[in-house]
Parts: structure tokens; sequence; C-alpha cells
């Protein structure tokens, strides 16, 4: 006989109200918690609103929290989760818009102030390269594979503090672009990174690090850009020219 | 001028770790170490200057966590440089008593 | 700080619990109460023995108050955490990444620990 479990969903509006529903599911042997929400969604109640696509572990879509946790719903397994009881609910710090779907804005509009795209520098070369085994590349590797999913935003304390933070993504997509030696913008980005949303809020916690699904390591990214910032100052006090 | 705050929070942590060292090392007698009084008046003034930095500003950040408005912000940081300084100038009165 | 609309406002106000408790989130919490804690000892610090250089006569009892194996071993161990994680957290800010982990914490504790002992063990006891 199929084990069942239940799962335990929280239900809104978006109006401010919040409800948890109880759900049974059959827990098949390599069930994630997407394939959960997916069967409530198709035999229990066709009114439950959650966000997937890839269901591959690579768009960063499917973010929830799961049992208090940010995870994504696409790469939990049930069968990794040690509670009886799967409790899902939104992501924390982000407006709700309905049951599991929460309103990125918040987000993005932190992601969109370090002017995260790159911008070519007017002095380049024809070809401008990076080198692979570069400090700098490997640098930049280290930090690049994000797929703004959310959950290091949902995990960070300070964000939950201070809801104008730029947070652990926004601030790792700056890094990468701040040490790119083909790109300009740096003083803006700097500029954004050391004001009172920035990087002097961050308490080096590590929650973010713990918990995101690519492996990166926003605390150690954040924790590079206040080296940076560091060094500016520090040169101008001495009167050289920032670096 | 927050990068500044930064790094002088962990140069002035570091910079304790001594001060406090030979202060406590020699007020508590911990170790065998004997400075003439000028030396040790001159320690314990720059232990004064250098602790209510580090306190102050660490209290500036604990502040900065809770309060979110620029004003309030910037009212807490007159508050602590105004209590900190007033101190410093307080206890640099004391300490000139010792002197003598 | 940033104006943040007040729809975009998750919260208005500053959580004090943590969302994801860690043995990181713990050590920061400690390192913040043994700051304020320390700061507060030494503004009386200050204040008093500002007073007792003018009034020599009441250098004597405070002495003896702040010499008391109570009162040394209470700010000897406030002093000793927050020294020791202080280092511990100067070298993360320098880029020293092992210093994140758990076991280098519990070893500055330890260092922290042993020093605080031997200086109780001097200073109160006269041991040593």
């Amino acid at each position: 006989m199929t084990k069942v479990r239940r799962v335990r969903v929280a239900r809104s509006d978006g109006s401010g109200g919040r409800a948890v529903q109880s759900y049974e599911v059959p827990e098949g042997a390599r069930m994630t918690v997407l394939d959960g929400l997916l069967h409530i969604h198709r035999y229990c109640d066709r009114g439950l609103a959650f966000r997937y696509a890839c269901r591959a572990g690579m768009c960063g879509t499917c973010s929830v929290t799961v049992n208090g946790v940010g995870r994504l719903a696409c790469s939990t397994r049930l069968s990794a989760i040690p509670d009886e009881v799967v409790v899902v609910e939104p992501l924390r710090h982000f407006p709700v818009i309905r049951d599991l779907v929460v309103d990125f804005a918040p987000f993005f509009d932190a992601w969109r102030a370090v002017h995260p795209s790159f911008i070519p520098a007017s002095t380049l070369a024809d070809e401008a390269r990076v080198q692979p085994e570069s400090r700098e590349r490997r640098l930049i590797d280290r930090h690049r594979e994000c797929i703004s999913c959310g959950i290091c935003y949902a995990a960070c304390d300070v964000v939950g503090m201070h809801p104008g933070f730029l947070g652990p993504a926004a601030m790792t997509r700056a890094l990468c672009l701040l040490a790119d030696s083909r790109g300009a913008g740096h003083e803006e980005r700097l500029a954004v990174l050391d004001s009172a949303r920035g990087c002097w809020r961050c308490h080096t916690h590590g929650t973010c690090a713990d918990l995101c699904p690519k492996g990166l390591d926003p605390t150690r990214a954040i924790e590079k850009v206040k080296r940076i910032l560091a060094a500016r100052a520090m040169r101008r006090l001495v009167g050289l020219r920032p670096g | 001028m927050s990068a500044m705050l930064w790094v002088l929070q962990r140069g002035s942590g570091l910079l304790l770790v001594f001060l406090v060292g030979i202060h406590l090392g020699v007020h508590y007698a911990l170790f065998p170490i004997s400075l003439r009084r000028g030396v040790l008046l001159g320690v314990d003034w720059l232990l004064l200057g250098i602790v209510l930095y580090h306190g102050c500003n660490g209290l500036r950040t604990i502040a900065h966590d809770y309060l979110s408005g620029p004003r309030a912000q910037r009212a807490a940081d007159w508050v602590l440089v105004a209590t900190g300084l007033g101190l410093f100038l307080y206890g640099s009165w004391g300490l000139a008593a010792f002197a003598r | 700080m940033y104006p943040v609309p007040k729809e975009r406002r998750t919260q208005a106000y500053a959580e004090l619990w943590p969302a994801h408790p860690r043995w990181g989130i713990w050590a920061w919490w400690a390192q913040r109460l043994t700051g304020v804690a320390l700061t507060a000892y030494v503004v009386w610090h200050v204040v008093t023995i500002a007073r007792a250089g003018r009034h020599p006569e009441a250098l004597a009892p405070l002495l003896r108050f702040l010499l008391h194996p109570a009162v040394l071993i209470v700010l000897v161990l406030g002093l000793a955490y927050h020294t020791a994680n202080g280092i511990r957290v100067v070298l993360v800010d320098l880029g020293v990444e092992r210093m994140r982990d758990r076991r280098a914490f519990w070893i500055f504790a330890a260092l922290a620990a042993a020093a605080a002992a031997a200086a109780v063990l001097r200073g109160a006891f006269h041991v040593l």
C-alpha cells in the first residue's frame, strides 16, 4: 500500500487572511514537494495556486517554504523531509498574491538597483577577454550561477528587518559585474552597495549560503564587496586614486 | 563613511585586545609587567578613547538595525556621538586626577 | 532608508527571533549582548574611576568590588567571549573562509575560556 503523507498548505487570497488546509498525498518513491502540489491540484483542489516551470531545479520558479525552510519544490524529495507532516507556505519576506504565489517585485527592485546588466567599458579593445584561469574569472564563476529563486532573500533576517535592503542575490550579482574588467558602471554599483540599503547591514549570518539551491555563497560575495568598499575608502583617505 | 566606520570597528577591536590586556594585566597584577606611571596613564587614556569609539559604534550598528527612517538613524548617530565624546572628556578629566 | 511603498512592506517591526536558527546567529547575538553589557560596564567604570580619582576614599571599596571573584568572573567571561569571537569575525572579514565554520568558533571559544580561567585564577585567587 502506498504510504500517505499529510501535506498542509497555506491558503490565502492575498487580502491578508491565511488559512492552512490539510491534504492526504500518496507518497511515491521519488516524489517531490512539487509532485505533491501537482497531486493536490489535480485531485483535491483545482483552486490551489503555485508556480513551477522547468521541474528540474534550473529555473528558480517553484521556490516555497517547506517546514520553515526555503526550498525549490521540484528539488525537495518528500522522503528527505524528516517530519511526519509536510507544511508548505509561501516564501518569507515577499507579499503574497495568492496561496503559494508571491510578488517578486521587492526582489527585482533590489536586483535592478545594482545595474544588473553588463555595461561594456568605452575603452574596450576589439576582443576584450577574461582568461578562464585568471583570478577575475575564478571569482566571477564562484558567484555567477544565480537562478534568482529568491530563497536567499527569504532566508535573510536583515531583509525581514529592512524591506529596502538589497539582499544577498542582488549584491552577489553586483559583485560579478564589479569584478568584470571589461565592464563599466562600477561607480554607480558601488554607490548603491555603500548606501543605507547596501552591504553594511549584512551581519554575515550565512543563512543565505546555507540554503542556496545552487550552492552559491552570497555571504562570501558580500564580504568581498565590503572589502572592496573598505579598500576604496582607505585609499581615498590616504589620497590615492580609487582602484 | 560607513566603510571607514566598519574598518575602524575592526581596527579598534584589534587594538583593544592589547590595550585591555595591558590594562587588566597591570591593574590586576596578572603578569610581571611594570610600566612607568606616565606610560600607564597614556595607555589608559588611549584605551578610554578607543573603547568608547568601539562601544558607541557598536551601539550605532544595533540602532541602525532597528531604526528604519533616515531621520531616526541620524538622531541616534548624534546621541551616540554626544554621549561618546562627553564620556571621553569626563573620563580624561577623571584620569588627570591620577597624574599627580 | 530607502522608501519602500507601503504595499511592498512585509513587516512593520524588526525580527528579534531568527527565521532559520543557526549556530552563527547565536554567536552573533552573544557578540552583541556581551558588547552592550561591556559598553554599559565601561560607562560605569569611567564614571566611578573619575569620581574615585577626586575622592580617594572611594577608591579602595571600588577596587575591592572590582577584584571580587564573582565580578571578575562575569566580566572576564563576557570580555573573553567578545574578544575571541571578535578576532574570528575580523579574520572572516579579511577573507579567511575557514573561520566561518562551527569548528573554528569552538576553537576560539575554548581559547577564550582558557584565557579567562587563567586570568580569574591569577587575578582573584592568586593561584598560577
